[in-house]
Formats: structure tokens, sequence, C-alpha cells
């Protein structure tokens, strides 16, 4: 199982890459804004994305419809640092799977990501 | 008889006989399948009004341990209370039994509650944390009944903090229950267990119902009999029929009645958003509306959210009818758990109450057909969150306060705090109201003109809070400030412009009244201390201060002038060798050390250089402020000389801003001595600095000198400038 880290910082990339360890992908690659993302995807094809929403070059929610037309099956993890719920609804609105609030702790990340396979 | 006959006579009734047989028959089986169908649907009727019973719980533990602790405020007795609590404590009980060993459980209403025990893993083990939940909580729950009359806040205090902590949990679990119930129909009703039942009872009737046939054939003649024996039982099995249906409508007027009674709003919707026939009657409380049913719930939403939180809702009860989304996801982004909502007010305005709403899909045949809605009044639990809030800060700002003069003399605070008063009134009596209403029409100078005091009084204040490092209390009247700036900066001004000064007015005022509380406690404390006398030395109550004390004036404007010094890049040295506010009158000396503050600053601000630029123009790095006691040549009045060595008064500067803002002519202003042009610094508004800052440099402050030193006491100022070298004033009051 592949997963693609989208996010503008550097910092969170790694916290993500690092929590992310325990999921045991095995391949795990990241992008810092959403236009670098869709290039990414294209030739990676992952499973999970984690995706923040405001970013340079495409925003969060754009990235993710064009990354559902690319993969339908795909699984998104939006992360966001907006409280605001109407980003969250957006969110799942054009598709995303989960919805992860900013700041998030490890066993947050992970439950998020594991409840992304429940039936 | 002949034989052929007689066989026909035979045969006759046996064909009679056979036909009502198989009629029985068949009418006996479908009885019986709808006897197991109606015990089924009453079962699962029963655990889902359990899972409602377990939904309302953690609502009424946090309303049974309200409503005590409000009883025990308003000194009610809470006996009623505590009998209420302590029946709905062993229901609970009930409950617990219920969904583990198959109990009967009695509600409130007195009807008997047969709920199957939970058997599948999630269930049982969701009932388990439940029971875990709760007993500690009933710990707690019978030490309160225990306590009867001599209820203890903190134990109440204590329970209900315990109840709202699980109390999400506690609607998770009913959520879970009923799902679980749900799913163990859905099977059942599917699977091969019903199509068993109905196979086995047709085949149990039908061969019961044989025996009758056998005792037929051998015993023809009492055919008869045996007919209208069925036809009795047939009677019999209808009478048991109305009677079932009796029961289904006694049942459905039960729930009614639970409908009638929670203390939730419980609603169902279907996809386009119609609310369904039986919704709780809380529910029209909640929304103020009657008849709800057949109601589009989102035309109800459209007229209490905001047009963005409609939005918002519309597409969330799209996903949450869309089959394909996981309900956990969109469980988990609900937009409505807390949401602001406005009501109008039929006296008038509006209402604003919160409401916190929960969701449930109810699935049928692997489709969400409808979607189960909770709906709750949370308004008080948002307040009371937002006061806690408030409160929280309140401390927070208390706790500044407290450090700001705790390195302070007390008698400097209460002459900061008393002084502060003296301006908070002046600017309560320059805007008050029936003045305005007079004042406001189209006279704009007479408004200005109040602006002006304001400010003064403001900068003032400001001015002794950064004497005496009150850094709160100076970051509050710059932001004041600030206020008037924007309406001096207005072209033109009516009375309500003036709303957000009066408002910065009395927020000050609160300020300087929590400090003067503090202030007075800090007292106590520092009386209770024991070692008060070294403190209170200073603050001698009959005003003769000891000589340390115009030391502290020193100290005090030296440490100003450090910080002002730190935060420009200047450097200045204060000397004030001789000096001492001792020599003027009691009553004036607060006055000389607004005086001296506000001389200070502006030195700082305006005067001095930076050290580079003084080293360029022949004068040593560091500048100095002399300040000198003397007397005035003609008057023979007691004062001091003010030196500083800077730049001094910036002459052409002046010239042209008196000019620009058209207090002298070109024409004066050629005829006009340095000296006489230097003491234009003193009008109304008058400021030659470029930007404003934190140090001075608002167009106020030599004004007030000259008004309370001149015109106030009867005093004289003078100011004698050498350009780019040296600015000296003099200030003298009488004896």
């Amino acid at each position: 199982m592949k997963l693609l880290i989208v996010d503008d910082s550097t910092l969170i990339r790694r916290a993500i890459e690092r929590f992310a360890n325990k999921f045991q992908f095995d391949e795990i690659r990241s992008a810092n804004n959403g236009a670098n993302a869709l290039k990414e995807f294209k030739n990676f094809l992952p499973d999970v994305v984690t995706m923040d929403i405001t970013m340079p070059e495409m925003d969060g929610l754009t990235c993710v419809e064009a990354i559902l037309r690319e993969k339908p099956e795909v699984q998104i993890l939006v992360i966001s640092a907006l409280a605001d719920k109407s980003t969250a609804v957006e969110a799942i609105k054009r598709g995303a799977s989960g919805f992860l609030l900013k700041p998030f702790t490890e066993e947050t990340l992970i439950t998020s990501l594991e409840e992304l396979f429940e039936e | 008889m002949n034989k052929k006959s007689s066989l026909l006579n035979l045969l006759k009734p046996i064909g009679w006989g056979l036909l009502a047989v198989s009629f029985l028959a068949s009418l006996y089986g479908i009885f019986h399948y709808s006897n197991i169908l109606r015990r089924e649907l009453e079962q699962h009727g029963e655990v889902r009004t359990g899972a409602v019973l377990v939904r309302t719980m953690d609502a009424r533990w946090i309303a049974f341990l309200g409503s005590i602790e409000i009883a025990r405020r308003d000194g009610q007795p809470v006996g009623d209370i505590l009998k209420d609590l302590k029946a709905y404590s062993s229901l609970t009980n009930d409950l617990f039994k219920a969904y583990i060993i198959a109990a009967p459980v009695k509600t409130i209403t007195g009807r008997i509650l047969n709920i199957r025990p939970v058997n599948t893993p999630v269930g049982m083990s969701v009932a388990q944390e439940l029971q875990s939940i709760w007993s500690p909580l009933e710990v707690k729950i019978q030490a309160i009944i225990q306590n009867g009359e001599n209820q203890n806040p903190e134990q109440l205090a204590e329970a209900f903090a315990y109840a709202q902590k699980h109390s999400k949990r506690v609607i998770e679990i009913s959520d879970i229950l009923s799902g679980e119930e749900n799913i163990y129909r859905d099977q059942r009703m599917a699977g091969p267990i019903i199509l068993r039942y109905i196979l086995v009872s047709y085949l149990t009737a039908v061969s019961v119902l044989l025996i009758p046939i056998i005792l037929l054939m051998g015993r023809i003649r009492k055919s008869n009999t045996a007919l209208e024996e069925s036809a009795a039982l047939l009677s019999q099995k209808n009478a048991q029929l109305a009677e079932d249906a009796r029961k289904i409508e006694e049942a459905k007027r039960e729930s009614d009645v639970i409908m009638e009674t929670v203390q939730e709003g419980l609603l169902l919707i279907d996809v386009k958003g119609v609310i369904g026939a039986q919704y709780s009657r809380e529910l029209e409380r909640i929304f103020r509306m009657e008849n709800l049913a057949g109601f589009n719930f989102l035309n109800i939403l459209q007229r209490i959210l905001t047009e963005k939180m409609y939005n918002t809702t519309r597409d969330y009860l799209g996903l949450l009818f869309d089959s394909k989304r996981k309900e956990k996801q969109i469980l988990k982004v609900n937009p409505l758990d807390v949401v602001e909502v406005n009501f109008s007010n039929p006296e008038g305005g509006f209402i604003t109450k919160y409401l916190g709403f929960t969701f449930r899909r109810v699935v049928e045949a692997g489709v969400v057909t409808r979607v189960f809605i909770g709906v709750g009044d949370i308004t008080s639990r948002v307040t009371l969150e937002r006061e806690l809030r408030q409160s929280e800060l309140k401390k927070e700002k208390q706790f500044d306060l407290l450090l700001g003069i705790l390195h302070i003399e007390p008698k400097q605070v209460q002459e900061f705090i008393e002084t502060a008063k003296k301006d908070l009134l002046e600017i309560t009596t320059t805007l008050r109201a029936e003045d305005f209403a007079a004042a406001s029409a189209g006279k704009i100078d007479e408004l200005r003109d109040r602006l002006n005091v304001v400010f003064r009084c403001v900068h003032n204040i400001k001015g002794n809070a950064a004497y005496l490092k009150l850094v709160y209390f100076q970051k509050m009247a710059d932001e004041f400030e600030s206020k008037i700036n924007q309406l001096r900066n207005r072209p033109s001004l009516t009375g309500d412009d003036f709303l957000s000064i009066v408002m910065a007015q009395s927020d000050l005022r609160n300020d300087v009244e929590e400090l003067d509380e503090i202030r007075s406690k800090l007292g106590e404390l520092r009386i209770g201390g024991g070692n008060s006398t070294e403190l209170f030395k200073n603050s001698d109550r009959n005003g003769n201060a000891t000589q340390t004390r115009e030391d502290e004036l020193i100290v005090g404007l030296r440490g100003l002038v450090t910080d002002i010094a730190q935060k420009t890049g200047k450097s200045v040295r204060l000397e004030a060798k001789d000096f001492t506010a001792e020599s003027f009158r009691s009553d004036y000396r607060p006055l000389v050390r607004d005086v001296l503050i506000q001389l200070t600053r502006n030195s700082m601000a305006h005067s001095f250089e930076l050290p580079a630029e003084r080293t360029k123009v022949g004068k040593g790095r560091e500048g100095v402020i002399e300040i000198r006691p003397t007397k005035h040549e003609e008057s023979g009045l007691n004062g001091f000389l003010f030196r500083d060595d800077g730049k001094g008064i910036d002459i052409i500067k002046v010239r042209e801003r008196a000019i620009a803002q058209g207090l002298i002519t070109p024409e004066d202003a050629q005829r006009m001595a340095e000296t006489e042009l230097a003491m234009l610094i003193f009008t109304p508004g008058f400021s030659t600095a470029d930007e404003v800052t934190t140090e001075a440099g608002r167009g106020m402050g030599m004004d007030i000198i000259k008004e309370k030193i001149i015109d106030e006491c009867g005093g004289e100022i003078t100011v004698s400038v050498e350009p780019g070298k040296h600015c000296t004033f003099g200030i003298f009051l009488p004896n």
C-alpha cells in the first residue's frame, strides 16, 4: 500500500511520514503543493493521500477532485487547520473519505487512517 | 340403507371436513406467522425504546444534578428531585440488567419493557462499557441522595462534570445499541429463520388438524361436532387477533407517550427532508412551531440559520442520504453539533439560542431511507462555557494587574488610581449624554473640542501608567487614544460617533476599579504579612513624605528614561541632585510629578538625537536631562528648571506647523521672537512630531501642562531654546 503526503509545510510532511510509519506503508512520497501533488499522483498512483487544504498553486479541495478523476477508489484524508465546519463538509462532498483537524497527534492520525478502511 | 348411498353419505362430510380442515390449517399458519412477526416487531420496538432510554440517560443525569444545584443555590428544598433521581437510578440499573439477563424494566410511566438481552460481541461490550460509566456515577448519586437537604456543592459539581464528560459517549453507545438491534432484526427478517418458522408452524397446524380428520374418518357422525368445535376455535382465534391488534395499538400509544415526554427533540426525515408523523413534543418547543409533521426540515433550518450554515447543512444532509458514503466519517464532520440559531422574538428583535444536533442513518436493505435526528437546546451549556472562558480571561487580567503593581509602592498605585479616576470623571462629564443631543447637530467644532479634552485625559492616564510601568493600562490607554484619533480624522462628527469612546471609557473605568480592588486586597495582604513598616514608611497618610519619596519620583523618571531610550536606541542620563518635590505644596506634588513625566517623555521623543547623530554634531554620545530647583526672577515663585541638551524645539518646524494649522499668519511669524514661537507648543492640539508613537507626539501634553500650571494653579512657565543645542523649561508654582 502506498501513501502520498500533500502539505506545503516540510515540518508537517515529516511529522505525517514519521507517524504513518506505524501503518506499514510500502512506500511513502510527498508533495508540497496541489499542482505537484497531481503530477506525483499520476506517476505514483498511491492508495492513500493525506491532503492539506490551504496550499499555494492549487488548493486542497480542487486537488481532491482532480485526484479522484485519476483514480476514483483512492482514499483521501483531508487534514486542515480550518475549524470552519463548512470546509469539512465541503471536503467530504468533493469526495474525500475522511477529515482530520490540525493540530493532530500520532494517535489521531493513525485512527483517521484506520477509519478510512473500515467498512 | 344401501351401500352406495351410504358411501356417498359417508364421503360427503369427509369432503367438507377436509375442506374446512385445510382452510383452518392455512388460517392458523397465517395467524402463527403474523404472531411471530408481531412479536419480532414488538421486541424490536422495545429494544429501540431501551436505546432511546439510554440516549436520554446522560441528559437526565445532567438535568437532575443541574436542578438540584439550582434548587440548592436558591435555597429551595431538593427532596422531590432526589426522589425522582432515586427512581431514575433504579430504572437505570434495571435497564442494564435487561441488556444483560433480559429482566423486565419498569419505565417511569409504569410500563413494563421487555428488552431482549444483547448477545452480539459489540453490543455486549458497549453495554458493559455503559455500566462501567454508570457505576462510579451511581456511587456519587447515592451520596447525593444520602445528603438529603444538606447538599454539598462540590459533590454536585463533581458528579455534574462526570456526567457531562461521558455524555457524548453515552449517546454514541445508544446509537451503537440501536445499530446492533437493526442488524439483528435485519438478519432475523431476511434470514431463513422466519421462513423455517412459517414452514414449521404450517406443518404443525396441518398435522395437528389432521388428527380430527382421522377421528372424522373413524367417527364420521361426530364430524358435525368437530366442525362446530373448529368454528369455535376459529372465532377464538379471531378474538385473539383482535386482541393482538389492540396490543399493537397500545404499544403505539405508549411510544407516543415517550415522544410526548422525552426531553430531547427527536424526529425522522425522509430523503426530501420531510419530517415524519412521529416526533417528540420537545421538538415543537425547540423550533417554536407546532404541527411539524409533513414540514420540510430544511425550510425550518433556513429560517433560523445563517445562509452559509444553511448551505453547509443542506450539503451535509445530502451526504447523510448518500448510501455510498461511510456514516462514521460523515458523523464526524457534523456541522450542527453546536450551532447558533436566531428566532424572531414576538416582542420585537430576536432571540439567540444554541442547539446541538445529532444525526443517525436509518438503513433499509442497504439504502438510507430516513435520517434520525436528535436536537437539544444547549444554550445554557454554551453560555456556561462562555462565562467560564470569560472568567478565566478576567483572572488572567487580574494576574497581569497584580504583577504590574507588585513592584510599585502602594502609595504610588493609590495616586495613580486617584488621578486616573479624576481624569475618567472629566471624560464622563465631557461626554454627558444630554449635552450631546443639543451639541451634536452641526456643531463640529464643539464636538472636536470635547474630543480633545477626552484625549488629554487619556493621554495623562497613559503617561502615568508608563511612569509606573503599568503595562496593561499603558496598552489600554493607547488603544483608547487610537480610537479618538480615528474620530479626529473624520471629516464630520455626530453624537453617535462617540459611542466607541463611551465604551472605551467605561472599560477603562472598570479596569481602574479592578486595580483599586486588587490594591486594597494587596494592602491587606501586606499588612497581614507583618513587615509592613518598611513598606508603609513612605506612604504616611498625612502627606508628610519622607526623603525617600522624592528619590522615588526621580528613580521613576530615570526608569522611564531608560525604558524609552532602550526602545528608541537613544542614550540619555537624568541628573537631579538638589531637586525635591518637598519644596512644593503637598497638593501640587502630583501635578509636579505629571509635568515632569510629560516633559521627560517629550524630550525623549522629540529632542534627543541618536548617539551617532550627537557625535556628528560634536555633542557627547549620551544626552543629559537636568532638573534643578529655582525661583522665578520676577514673581519669586518656587519652581524648577527642566533642561535637555538635545536638539531642542525645532523652531522652523513649529513655525511651519503653526502657519499650516492657522494658528498664526506668515506675517506674524516674521515678527515673532524664537521664545514666542516656542511658546506655541503649548497651544491645544499642536504637535511637531511627524509620526504618532506610543512615547509622545499626539499633539497633546504641553497644552495640559499650560492649562494646569497657569490656568488652574496660577503658576508660570518659561521656555528658553537654543536650537540644536538645548531646551529649558521653567515651571513655577505658588507657595
